[in-house]
């Protein structure tokens, strides 16, 4: 299978879901019922048409926020789950005709739970097991396991039981239990939510430098924590509603959305009158300020200069001219967080 | 592109599955001791109940098949039960124990086939079933002396056994697949509240069917539990010369009537289990498609 060029594609996928409201009591239930069996249900497009190639050996990041659609599409690829329009294929088998080689070609991990954990043994017959369950062999397991103990600092929790362990060290033993089988592809649903950040940091650099860089697996992992995805990943692509708006590198997202030049400025009593001229400023197309601190008038201020124009001295001097007190300026980059805005519409969370 | 490293996934692989699920499940039944030893306690005190209404001698009416013999006839039936509930109630009790420990996608996504996937389910609750069978046997035999007589036809004894365990799996799989079908996610299903409350009442685990009005013995026909009852004690207690004791026997005198049993038995498994077998993969399949397999969202 090596050789057949995309670890993931996705053509056309459509998912649509009947809406359901739990029904308060039974006469809040028939019309439901009755509705469902009627096949008139009210439904919510859950997938619109994706189409998505990722390359053999990415690191791609999935970004939308809550209900865009991120698990639908992680769950069709891991076959635990069917779409109701178009197709994609893993490790370029397809998901329809060639379910187990499919299946069988990735690895899931979800963020924020319990899954695939066995809560009554220890966290080194947990890895065991999931060894077992993949037909490995023992030699096989116990390198592993031993090797991804260390790796992800859970050597001394090895005899305790999930049970007894913080969130943190159990979603890192889920994070394991997914290193004992390596798969071409592995999709990941949000890997690093409700995670303290020492944990989350263990967690991303465990699957950019071990997973992604040393086993050369391919990851597409969803998040909606923007500068995770900045950092992380090679691709991103942006969800929203089912409808992917975006494929790119971060950087070329970034320049795509805003090629001139932004300034950063941390300024105190700033007054309304003074952030209007800053768009008075020439050449500048944008001002976005957000206050601070109200007592002290400090805003933390972007400016947008239009094509080649840099507008940090103009900025400086209209606000000293209007009483501001500068704290700092710094030439800046455009973050994911603009192309968020920008193509959505609104911020992600 | 790194290529799936996992050994194969023939009959060997499949086969270590099994055995890593029935571990499994041991675990999980032997981890709170005082729950197990509350199960059972309470299969003991079960074996007791029974044991002192033989006292009694409910040898009279409709034993007579079954060689008078209270205590062999309703420790059969109780060891029957034990063992056709877990066919009926594995499937069930296996996909919602994983659905709600949040390891359904798990296996779902493991190369274990679908039937090592569904027998795997219920495998951890065989051999508890086991444990609550001996302990029927053995104290029934020390305590309470259960003595099986001469003659007995264990073949015939064996095959009802199989048979009845086959047709209650594919009621169990009808039962399972409703998880999906009607949602019925919630710790019991309609499949299960028919079959169990027909076997319960009708199917003689307690008493001859011999005793209830006639038309109830026609609906306890449409239980396997009723066949394999009657089947397994008359080969087991009738000393070599069944009698009949069934409306179906009634109405084919040509045949003896434990060939008969198994007969029924074999008719219904043949029904049964590969319906039970389409709706439980039916149900999977429906799962997938609105998206309720598993707790993952
Ligand atoms: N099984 C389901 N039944 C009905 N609606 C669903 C189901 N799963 C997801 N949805 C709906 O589909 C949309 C996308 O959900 P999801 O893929 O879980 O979003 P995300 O993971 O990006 O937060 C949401 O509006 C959600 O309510
Ligand atoms: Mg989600």
């Amino acid at each position: 299978m090596t050789g057949r060029g995309a670890a993931i594609t996705t053509t056309g996928l459509r998912k649509v879901f009947p809406k359901r409201r739990p029904a308060e009591n039974w006469m809040d239930a028939m019309p439901q019922l009755v509705k469902g069996l009627a096949g008139r249900q009210d439904r919510k497009v859950a997938l619109d048409g994706v189409d998505l190639k990722i390359e053999d050996g990415e690191l791609f990041g999935l970004i939308g926020a809550n209900g865009a659609g991120k698990t639908t599409l992680i769950k069709i690829l891991a076959c635990l789950m069917r779409p109701d329009g178009g197709t994609a294929t893993v490790a370029g088998y397809d998901i329809h005709t060639q379910r187990m080689m499919a299946k069988a070609s990735s690895s899931v991990l979800k963020g924020g739970g319990w899954t695939g954990v066995l809560w009554m043994r220890t966290v080194s017959q947990n890895l065991r097991f999931q060894g077992e369950m993949s037909g490995l062999a023992p030699a096989l397991i116990e390198r592993r396991s031993a090797e991804v103990l260390e790796l992800l600092d859970l050597t001394d929790k090895a005899d305790e039981v999930p049970w007894y362990l913080s969130a943190g060290q159990r979603h890192k033993l889920t994070v394991a239990l997914l290193f004992m089988v390596r798969t071409p592809v592995v999709l990941m649903d949000e890997p690093t939510v409700h995670l303290d950040p020492n944990v989350a940091q263990t967690v991303r650099r465990f699957i950019k430098e071990t997973v992604n860089t040393k086993r050369g697996q391919t990851v597409l992992m969803s998040t909606h924590y923007l500068q995770e995805a900045e950092l992380m990943c090679d691709r991103v692509a942006i969800i929203d509603q089912g409808r992917l708006l975006a494929c790119d590198s971060p950087s070329r997202l970034k320049r795509s959305v805003y090629d001139g030049s932004i300034v950063e400025i941390r300024a105190d009593r700033c007054t309304e009158p003074g952030l209007e001229a800053l768009k008075a400023i020439h050449g500048v197309t944008q001002v976005r300020a957000r206050l601070q601190d109200a007592a002290l008038g400090r805003q933390s201020i972007r400016i947008y200069g239009g094509n080649g124009l840099n507008p940090m001295a103009g900025a400086l001097e209209v606000l000293g001219a209007a009483g501001a007190e500068v704290k700092w300026a710094k030439s800046a980059e455009p973050s994911l967080e603009e192309v968020y805005l920008k193509l959505v519409g609104r911020e992600i969370n | 592109m790194s290529s799936i490293d996992a050994g194969s996934t023939g009959l060997a692989y499949q086969l270590r599955a099994l055995s890593t699920f029935v571990r499994r499940d041991m675990k999980l039944w032997t981890y709170f001791k005082v729950n197990l030893l509350v199960d059972l306690l309470g299969v003991f005190s079960n074996l007791v109940i029974y044991a002192v209404i033989a006292r009694f001698n409910p040898g009279g009416e409709g034993m007579a098949a079954y060689n008078h013999d209270y205590v062999a006839f309703v420790v059969i039936g109780l060891v029957f039960n034990t063992l056709l509930s877990t066919a009926l109630s594995g499937p069930y009790m296996g996909v919602m124990d994983s659905f709600w420990n949040s390891r359904l996608e798990v296996l779902i996504m493991s190369p274990v086939s679908l039937p090592v996937f569904t027998v795997g389910l219920s495998a951890g609750q065989y051999v508890r079933a086991l444990f609550r069978v001996a302990i029927y046997l053995g104290g029934g035999a020390l305590l309470f002396g259960l003595r099986f007589p001469a003659g007995a036809d264990l073949p015939a004894a064996a095959l009802v056994l199989f048979l009845a365990v086959v047709a209650c799996t594919g009621l169990g799989l009808m039962a399972a697949s409703m998880i999906y079908i009607v949602d019925a996610r919630g710790g019991s299903d309609p499949v299960r509240l028919v079959v169990e409350n027909l076997a319960g009442v009708a199917a003689g685990v307690y008493f001859p069917v011999q005793v209830l009005p006639v038309w109830v013995q026609w609906l306890a026909g449409l239980v396997p539990h009723t066949y394999a009852l009657d089947g397994i004690r008359q080969a087991l207690l009738g000393g070599g010369t069944p009698l009949p004791t069934l409306p179906l026997h009634r109405l084919l005198p040509a045949l003896s009537p434990v060939l008969t049993d198994a007969l029924a038995l074999a008719v219904y498994s043949a029904l049964a289990l590969p319906l039970g077998w389409a709706m439980f993969k039916r149900g999977l399949r429906l799962a997938k498609v609105d998206g309720r397999l598993s707790r993952w969202v």
